[in-house]
């Protein structure tokens, strides 16, 4: 079965999984579901930590220690092993998504059929205010681009584009102090939007980029209850839900709603 | 109707136009378009053969303009549509 689906499609969906001070093998696994029921007949591979419900498994060591502040406490967060994406997917087009990306409609398959080798959204949509907007990377001109949902092809280009990741991420504190950001917390963001600079020659990186806003609700939204269709939220306004694929910034609330 | 109320209605129509406007780019030959009222506008004046660029600036050869027209113009009615759909519910 799993080698059927992988020669009709050559393409897969790539899912890290490292635990932390979240059982994030459990918001991954409602993840997998998400992908399942929406577009079930692309295989899933997890790296990391096994999650329930994969194609396909690539156990690799705990990255490299990063942190992250959850609610007002910063702690330890592994996401430093992304940039291995290239070299572990077996497939020739793939789609890296966080674990916290749940999907409720088969729109990435559209990243897929389009020809372009690598895509990165660039503009996000703030659920919790209605506004899409554009982050910088620090205090440079630099547009940060989500490392989120990253659609690759396996070229040259793309090839050095991973290796330029991770040499960002192995010089992330030259960086910070380059463009005027925080050398304390890694992030992936950055870390793919410099890279991509450095690949463009700093050049303009619209072809790269997925023409529709990354829907994202705020750590101060709360998840109340996942369907397969909806997301449910609270938040200090009230209760509303979600039908479209949606980047869920409070972990602690996913997880507690993930059956 | 309570402000809670209208804020709520609010809401639920901001979210289904983002889920709309998502929706609404396409892959058509490998490019990716927006099937909008611009670009079905746009798709009138073509020709076989014709050249253009898709939303990330890639030339795109249309071969068949009719088979892009009639692509471009089911995806636009299809989700306009399911937003008049969503639009009443929400909006009643």
């Amino acid at each position: 079965m799993r080698s059927i689906k992988r020669l009709q499609h050559d393409a897969g969906i790539l899912i890290f999984n490292h635990n932390s001070h979240i059982d994030y093998s459990k918001i991954a696994e409602q993840c997998v579901k998400q992908v399942r029921k929406h577009i079930p007949d692309i295989p899933i591979m997890s790296v990391g930590e096994e999650i329930q419900g994969v194609d396909e498994h690539r156990p690799i060591g705990l990255p490299r220690n990063n942190k992250k502040v959850f609610g007002v406490i910063s702690k330890e967060w592994h996401n430093l092993s992304r940039f291995h994406a290239y070299d572990i997917s077996p497939w020739q087009s793939t789609i890296v998504i966080d674990s916290d990306y749940f999907l409720q409609s088969d729109q990435i398959t559209k990243l897929l059929e389009s020809s372009q080798s690598l895509l990165m959204h660039r503009e996000w949509y703030d659920i919790n205010n209605d506004a899409v907007g554009v982050l910088n990377v620090g205090k440079s001109a630099i547009s940060m681009l989500w490392a989120t949902v990253l659609k690759f092809e396996k070229t040259k280009e793309v090839k050095k584009f991973f290796e330029l990741w991770r040499a960002v991420i192995e010089n992330y504190t030259y960086y910070a102090q380059m463009f005027g950001f925080t050398p304390h917390i890694i992030r992936n963001d950055y870390a793919v939007s410099i890279a991509l600079s450095q690949l463009m020659e700093f050049d303009s990186v619209d072809h790269c980029v997925i023409p529709w806003p990354i829907h994202t609700t705020r750590d101060t939204v709360d998840v109340t209850a996942i369907d397969h269709d909806k997301i449910h939220f609270q938040d200090t306004k009230g209760k509303f839900t979600v039908n479209f694929d949606c980047h869920i910034l409070n972990k602690e609330s996913l997880y507690n709603a993930c059956k | 109707m309570s402000q809670t109320r209208r804020f709520s209605i609010k809401r639920d129509l901001s979210l289904l136009y983002q889920r709309c406007e998502a929706q609404m780019t396409f892959v058509y030959h490998g490019g990716l378009f927006r099937s909008d009222a611009q670009t079905l506008s746009y798709a009138q004046c073509l020709q076989d053969g014709d050249t253009v660029l898709d939303l990330n600036k890639t030339p795109c050869v249309i071969e068949s303009v009719q088979d892009f027209q009639t692509t471009l113009k089911q995806k636009h009615q299809q989700i306009l549509n399911e937003y008049h759909e969503e639009y009443k519910k929400i909006a009643t």
